[in-house]
Order: structure tokens, then sequence, then C-alpha cells
């Protein structure tokens, strides 16, 4: 009857075991440890992965094997982007630390009062090893050197405050911990808790863990979570290969405050050497628990054959496994995510940590692995789109806007782009992952596009300018005798409409400027815009992409008025001609235009032709008073001089909640001085020099008030960034040109082009183009 | 029936007094224990003696100052789970040139935290004039 019973019992146990598993974190793939395919994360720092670095794993003496745990968290990435852990304080909560270790001492903090709660003094040596070991796994210093047995820790510029619970046989008292946890409490510059230690019972609920992990302990781990600022913690889950972790981390389930900034960590074997604990590189290591219950706040890391600091010397070091391991794991691994992203609070860091975490293959079984493998790499980029804050000082704020970066730019005129270059050098600013607000840094320049006037004298450019003798335009007579439509293909190539004596001119896709092509013997030469570089084109009237109207009063005789938009409609124009001398008049021999231009231009959304959006956007009417200076005369039959010079006022307009706070009036310049002679050498032959310089600032500033840096209470501060526009150079080009009509269907043209301190930088070497094109039409 | 009960107890006293005559309780000249997490300590475990091969190597990841000449045996236990395990040598005998050591590990109290890394106790030992060595462990 006996056996019977026996028999029965036995048979009835995996009953009882179903039924009592389940409630886990749910999504755990049915396979178990080993069943799926480790895929390792991308460590991609590789100035960073060097001997120290390959050194953590159990083949001590390798230089770039496969089994260091830094590998494995792909910390070089994170290394690389500098995120080391600098600035930020862990308090290692264990048997002591051996402090003055070569790798250890210079990220000591010194011992606080206290901070021996076992033996109740203020000296936490360690008189086991467990302690220094986690203290090197965290925070061991970066030598870079390449001597046997050295490493360093996840976090090595980490500071690293130690307190001793435990005594030389690795247990502790209730008093104890308690007291540990209120130095914690008190201490406000620690930012991480490591607690590579735990108790191997369930708890069941608030209370119930309360009472299992000591009320004592268990009300300051509360406070610690509940201060302004919370201390983040983290627990080992226990080696006893259990199916659920140790109370502490049971009893992050029942706490809401305290499951927002603590974790517990599983160890993953990646041991070469350590067989008797490795199922496999990558997987979990034989001994560990798992994650169980507690899978929404666990998370997997290296902890199977750690080297690190020893205890016995100032240079030891040895080989420790256990969850003890991976905690410290995490502990740097939060520390080096808490100094590269300073906006985030603590149970943001925490948060970042557990969503970047590889959870594919075998990471996918959360009731094993929890959030996955730590991925330090992934933990240190973006999560989702990164973007632009609107101004606001307020990360956080309902008011707060964002800009996804492709919608930020500045497209900058070359009439100040070197300077604004220059100024920019080196320049940083904050952005905004879009998942958490976390702060990265880019180059403020990676926001803004030079516009160059060298760009434009490429040899392709100065080829495509050299455009052979037009075939015969297509004249219209209007049946009324007064307009005439001159196309070119299918282009309308002059003025729509034009009156005897350029009264009246309304124009598609045409320059506003008929004053150069008015008087003999060189009409056109001065402004065939496919030759030179439209030399005598009002600069402040930006021509579009052949998309703009215009508008023309010019009687040549004393008065005129220009008007100018684009087909956006955006921009407007006008200006008074004055023209005071016209060659309508007298011996056209000798005939003379002076024009004298006042005007003024809108720009939306622009300035000098200078186009932004998003956080650089400027207004919708920034504005250019200008004048100008145009006076052409015929020296005899055949020479003839063209000047002109134009100057400007710009006023920036700033839109609401951009990067550019304010400025100062732009003054322009541009000026042009032309000696044309036609009947050169040969009849049909003509010749010009030219000297040019292009619109470039002569005087202003703007100010770039941009996000320089944020805290953990989710403020920014925004830094101004004043910048001189005015370039350190004057860019002067050198034109000569010559014409020739070979046939009556054939043309020689050339041109010699020389450019000084190209785009007004003094750095910018000259360029020379010597050009030669012949074009015969059949 | 007096006879027998006479005769079974003079073997039983004879017996004892022979134990008591032979095996000499002793205590060891030092004694160190304690408890280690590195791997290289506890990955072979069990007793060393001072003509052991690993016997320095062994006393050197407690500690390096530790003069091997204050030490003569080595018994590491095997590794346990977490720290917290204390091991304490409960006596030793010595018979004729044989010593027994009995040692017992004591786990940590039921529901008290202990650091969770792999961890192995051991005790070394200074015992005079050791030679034959038989370890008993609870």
């Amino acid at each position: 009857m006996k056996n019977i019973s026996k028999i029965l019992a036995i048979l009835s146990l995996p009953l009882l075991l179903s039924a009592c598993g389940g409630g886990g974190g749910g999504g755990a793939a049915a396979g178990g440890v080993g069943t799926g395919t480790v895929t390792n994360c991308t460590d991609g720092g590789t100035d960073y992965q060097g001997y120290e670095y390959y050194n953590g794993g159990g083949d001590t003496n390798q230089n770039a094997g496969n089994n260091s745990p830094l590998q494995y968290v792909c910390a070089s990435s994170a290394y690389a982007r500098g995120a080391t852990g600098n600035g930020i304080q862990v308090a290692v909560v264990d048997t002591g630390i051996r402090a003055t270790h070569t790798e250890l001492d210079d990220n000591m903090v010194s011992a606080l009062t206290g901070s021996d709660t076992i033996n109740a003094d203020d000296n936490p040596v360690d008189d086991q090893g467990h302690g220094t070991h986690v203290a090197g796994i965290i925070a061991a210093e970066r030598s870079g050197g390449s001597s046997s047995g050295y490493t360093h820790g996840v976090a090595y510029d980490a500071d690293i405050y130690a307190i001793k619970m435990f005594n030389s046989s690795g247990s502790t008292t209730a008093t104890a911990t308690t007291n540990a946890y209120a130095l914690v409490e008190a201490t406000a510059a620690i930012d991480i808790v490591n607690n590579s230690w735990g108790t191997d019972t369930d708890c069941t609920s608030a209370s119930n863990c309360r009472t299992v992990v000591g009320s004592g302990f268990y009300d300051n781990w509360e406070d610690t979570a509940q201060l302004s600022t919370p201390k983040i913690s983290v627990f080992a889950a226990g080696n006893d290969g259990d199916a659920e972790p140790s109370a502490e981390c049971q009893t992050m389930k029942y706490n809401s405050d305290i499951n927002a900034v603590s974790i517990c960590v599983v160890a993953v074997s990646t041991s070469v050497s350590g067989a008797d604990y490795s199922v496999g590189k990558g997987m979990l290591a034989s001994f560990s628990d798992k994650c169980g219950s507690v899978a929404a706040y666990c998370i997997a890391a290296p902890g199977d054959d750690i080297w690190a600091a020893g205890y016995g010397s100032n240079s030891q070091h040895v080989l420790k496994s256990g969850t003890s391991m991976a905690a410290p794991m995490v502990s740097g691994g939060l520390a080096v995510v808490m100094q590269e992203f300073s906006s985030l609070t603590p149970a943001q860091v925490v948060t970042r940590l557990l969503s970047t975490a590889s959870d594919g293959g075998e990471y996918s079984q959360t009731t094993i692995y929890g959030h996955g493998m730590m991925n330090l790499n992934a933990a240190t980029t973006a999560v989702a789109n990164l973007q632009t804050i609107n101004g606001s000082n307020l990360l956080d704020d309902p008011s707060t806007s964002y800009n996804d970066l492709v919608n930020n730019s500045f497209t900058s005129s070359a009439a100040f782009s070197n300077a604004l270059n220059a100024a920019l050098s080196g320049q940083t600013m904050e952005v905004y992952d879009s998942f958490d607000r976390a702060n990265f840094e880019v180059g403020v320049s990676s926001f803004f596009t030079s516009g160059s006037y060298t760009s434009q004298n490429t040899v392709e450019n100065h080829m495509a300018r050299l455009q052979p003798k037009t075939i015969e335009k297509v004249k219209t007579k209007n049946l009324y005798g007064n307009f005439t439509v001159e196309t070119d293909g299918n282009y309308i190539e002059s003025s729509m409409f034009q009156s005897a004596g350029d009264f009246l001119a309304l124009g598609f896709n045409q320059s506003t400027n008929s004053f150069e092509n008015a008087v003999d013997p060189l009409s056109g030469f001065f402004n065939d815009s496919n030759f030179g570089n439209n030399y005598l084109v009002n600069p402040y009237f930006h021509a579009g992409s052949g998309q703009d109207y215009f508008m023309s009063f010019n009687g040549n005789s004393s008065f005129g008025i220009d008007t100018f938009t684009n087909a956006n409609g955006n921009d407007l124009g006008l200006a008074f001609n004055l023209n005071p001398l016209s060659s309508t008049s007298g011996d056209a021999k000798y005939a003379g235009d002076l024009q004298i231009v006042l005007g003024t231009n809108y720009e939306q959304n622009k300035f000098l032709n200078s186009s932004s959006t998003g956080a650089f956007a400027t207004g919708d009417m920034s504005n250019t008073n200008f004048t100008g200076i145009k006076y052409k005369k015929n020296l005899g039959d055949d020479f003839t001089f063209v000047g002109s010079g134009f100057t400007g006022y710009t006023y920036i307009d700033k839109a609401s909640n951009s990067y550019i706070d304010k400025s100062t009036p732009l003054l322009t310049s541009t000026f042009t001085l032309g000696l044309a002679k036609a009947n050169f050498i040969k009849k049909d032959q003509r010749i010009g020099f030219f000297v040019n310089q292009p619109q470039r600032v002569e005087d202003g500033s703007l100010n770039l008030r941009v996000p320089t840096s944020s805290d953990r209470d989710r403020t920014v501060t925004y830094s101004n960034l004043n910048v001189d526009l005015e370039p350190d150079a004057r860019q002067i080009n050198f034109d000569i040109i010559f014409q020739k009509a070979v046939t009556e269907t054939s043309n020689l043209s050339a041109n010699l082009t020389h450019v000084q301190n190209g785009d007004h930088s003094n750095s910018s070497k000259d360029q020379n183009f010597i050009s030669l094109f012949y074009k015969k039409t059949f | 029936m007096l006879n027998k009960f006479i005769i079974i107890s003079s073997l039983f006293l004879f017996s004892c007094s022979n134990y008591l005559i032979q095996a000499e309780e002793i205590k060891p000249k030092n004694l160190k224990c304690g408890s280690n997490s590195n791997v290289a300590f506890f990955e072979k475990n069990g007793f060393f003696t001072i003509d052991n091969k690993d016997f320095d190597y062994k006393l050197g990841l407690i500690d390096k100052n530790l003069d091997k000449s204050d030490f003569n045996f080595i018994y590491i236990s095997k590794p346990q789970s977490s720290g917290g395990y204390v091991l304490e040598v409960e006596k030793i005998t010595k018979n004729k040139n044989k010593h027994r050591i009995y040692f017992k590990e004591n786990k940590p109290p039921e529901g008290s935290a202990s650091i969770a890394a792999i961890t192995a106790t051991y005790c070394f030992l200074q015992i005079d004039n050791l030679d034959k060595v038989e370890v008993f462990f609870k």
C-alpha cells in the first residue's frame, strides 16, 4: 500500500509541476536553452578593440579572440561614440574592493563613512575577492597596454564606490544589507548600484517579498527608487539553474517604483574554457537562473569565465563565473548609456538598455533571457528618428515640437558660405531620438550646404557655357506690327510682348535686364549668360530655374520700372531705373547709357537666395534694399566699355522657433568692369575683357542659438553661436572672351578664365580655364 | 547469560580502549579557512599536500604573501552556486602515521543573501608529521 502511494505520488508530480508553472513574461519559444540561433551584435569600434578589450574572456592570452565578453555586448561601438561611463558613479555593494589594484585605483572614490556595513567601520577592504572582481568588470581602467592578462571594464571611465556588505565567506546580515542601502540612499552622487548577490527564495507579493529580502533593505531600496533622481539597482539572478530568479529579482514584479529603475541579470556563457557551464557560446550558462516571471525587467549578459581584477595583489587577475559577473556587465552598460545620453532619466536609461537588447533567435525566449542579450551598439544609437527640437527648453512639454533631421537644411549663398563654414567648423548641437528624446550630438555644419561660385567654374560647366552660334530664331510679327515673339525651340527666348522703343516688356523665362542689349556694336555680348557670367544682371533679382516672370517698363530715356516674381510666387522684386544718359539720343558711335537702380526685394523663407527649412528656417519676408549703377559707353566704332556695381542691405526675417535667432543687416556688394572690341584684327571677330567680383557679404552677422546640452530633468540648454558672415577674402574673376564667325554656318569661341580666391576664400586654389569651341550647323 | 554479558562488555571496552589509545585527536598548527570564487582555484578540487605540484599555485591564488612553510595541507570543496558556505575542520585524528581530517561545510542560513558567484570553500592547514591522510567531508 505504501509502495502504491509512492508510485502515485511520483506519477502525479509532473501534473503538479505543470499546474504550478506559467505566469512568465509571455512569448517564450517552446524550445529552451540552446534551441535557437545566436546572432551576435555588430561590433564596430575597431579602434577600441585592442588587447585589453579581447582579454576579458577565458582565453587570457589572445589578442583577437572570440570569447571576449566586451565583444559579445559590442562595447567598442559605444566607445567609438565617446561613451565610456565617464562621470557616472557606480556603487559596488559587495565584499569590499581592493582599492589599490592598479586597474581600479584611479577610478575609486574615497571610502564613505560607514561603508563597511558588515563590520560597522569605514574601511571596505575586500577579504573575499568577489567585490574586487565585480568592480573590475564594471570599471577597470583602460591603459591601452598589451601586456598579457590586462583587461578593462565595460565602463572603464566610471567611478566606483565600495560598500562592503559581505564577510569573507560571502554571507551577510539583515542589518548589513539595510545599512548598505541606507548609505546608497544618502549618497546623492551614486547613479547605479551593482548587487552581485541575492536570496535563493521565491516570493509572491510585495509584502511577502519585503519579508523575504528583509524589510529594512526593502524599504531603503524602495526609497532609492523614489528619489527625485532615483538610483538604478542591478541584481544578479542567481546560480541555481532555477526557472525563477532570486527573491530580489522577483521583488521587481510587485513594486512599480522599484521596477522602473531595476534590472535582473541572467548569465550567458561566452567561454571557450568554461566547459562546465557552457552549453554553447552565447547560450544561457548552465548554472544561471532564468528570467522567468521577471522577464519584463530582465536581461542577459556574459557571466561565465570572466577575467577581471583579483584581490590577491595589486596586479592580480582571476576568472570567475556566475550571475555575479553578468550583473556588473549590465551595470557598466548602464553607465555607458547614462553617460552618452545626459537627457535621459534613470528610468529611461533602463528602458533604453532593455529595449535595445538583441532579442532574435535564441534570445527571443523571454522567460529565459528576458529582453535578450545586452547590446551596447544598439543602446547608443538611435532607436527611432532623430529630430531637432523647436527651440523649447522642455523635452517633454506638450507644446514642444520636433522636426525629422531631413527636414532641417540650410543652403547658403556663396556670398558668405566660406565665412559660415569657418564659423561652424567643429561646432556641435544636439538632436533627439523620437523614441525617448535621448540626446545625440551632431555637427551643426551637417545641416548646411554651401553655395559655390567656383562650382560653376568646373570644366563641365565652363564647356557648357561655350555655346555655339544659335540656330536662326523664329520671329513672328504681330499683325499690328508692334509686338514680336521670339522663340528658340520650345522656349520663349525674348520678350513675349515688346513695344517699340522697349517701352513695355512683359516676359517669361527672361532676364529683366535689357540695358546691355541696347547699344551697338556689341549688343548681347555683355549679357550672354551662356558665354560669360551674366555680369551685368541685377544680383538681387535671383533668377530661378527658368520659371520666372518679369515686367519691365523701360523707356531707355529717363526712367523705368522692373518687377520680378518667380514662378513659385514666393519672391517679389521691384526696381526703379533712372536713366539720366541714354543711347537713344546723340551719336550712336559715342552713345552711352547710364542707369541708376534703386529697389527692394522680398524673399520668402530665404535671404540672399539662401534657402532653409526646419530649425534653420527664416521668415516669410526677408528683405533686401539695394542700389546699383550700370554704365555703358561706346568708344568709337569698335570699343565698348561697361561697368556696374551693386550694393544692398539684407534684413533677415526671423522665423518663430528658428535656430537663426537674430542677425545684423548684411551689407553686400558686386561689381563688374569690362571692355570689348568688335572687328578685332578681322571683321566678324570680337574680344572682351572682364573683371568681376561676385556678390559678397561685406559686413553682417547672424546668431545661431542651438541646443547644446540637456539634463536628466529633461531640460535643454541652448548656446549662442555668433557667425560673422564676412568671408576672409574676395573672389575676383578675370575673363578674356574671343568670338569669331568662321562662316555663315560655323563659329569659333575661345575663353580664358582666371578665378582668384574662389568663393571668397583665401584658402581656395586659383582656377584657370582655357576653352575652345567650334560649331558648324548643317 | 551473565557470562555472555561479561564477554561482550569486555570486548566492547577493549575495542574502545584500543581505539582511544591508538587514535589521537590533534589540533592543526596553522589553520586558514575561507571561500573563493576563482575558477582556477576550484577547477581541481579535493585535497592537496605540500608535495603536490598544484600546492603552491593554489596557495598563491588566495594570497601571494602566504608562506608555504606555514601550511602543508589544502582542502578545496566542490564549488557551490553561491557564497555563504563555511568550511570548518571538525576534528583531526592521528592513528599511527595516518591522519583523518573531518571537514564540515555549513550552508548559508535559509533565506539569507549571498554573493552570486560560483564559489568553493577551502581550508589550509599545517599539521605536524603529516604522512598519510584520509579526508571526511559532510
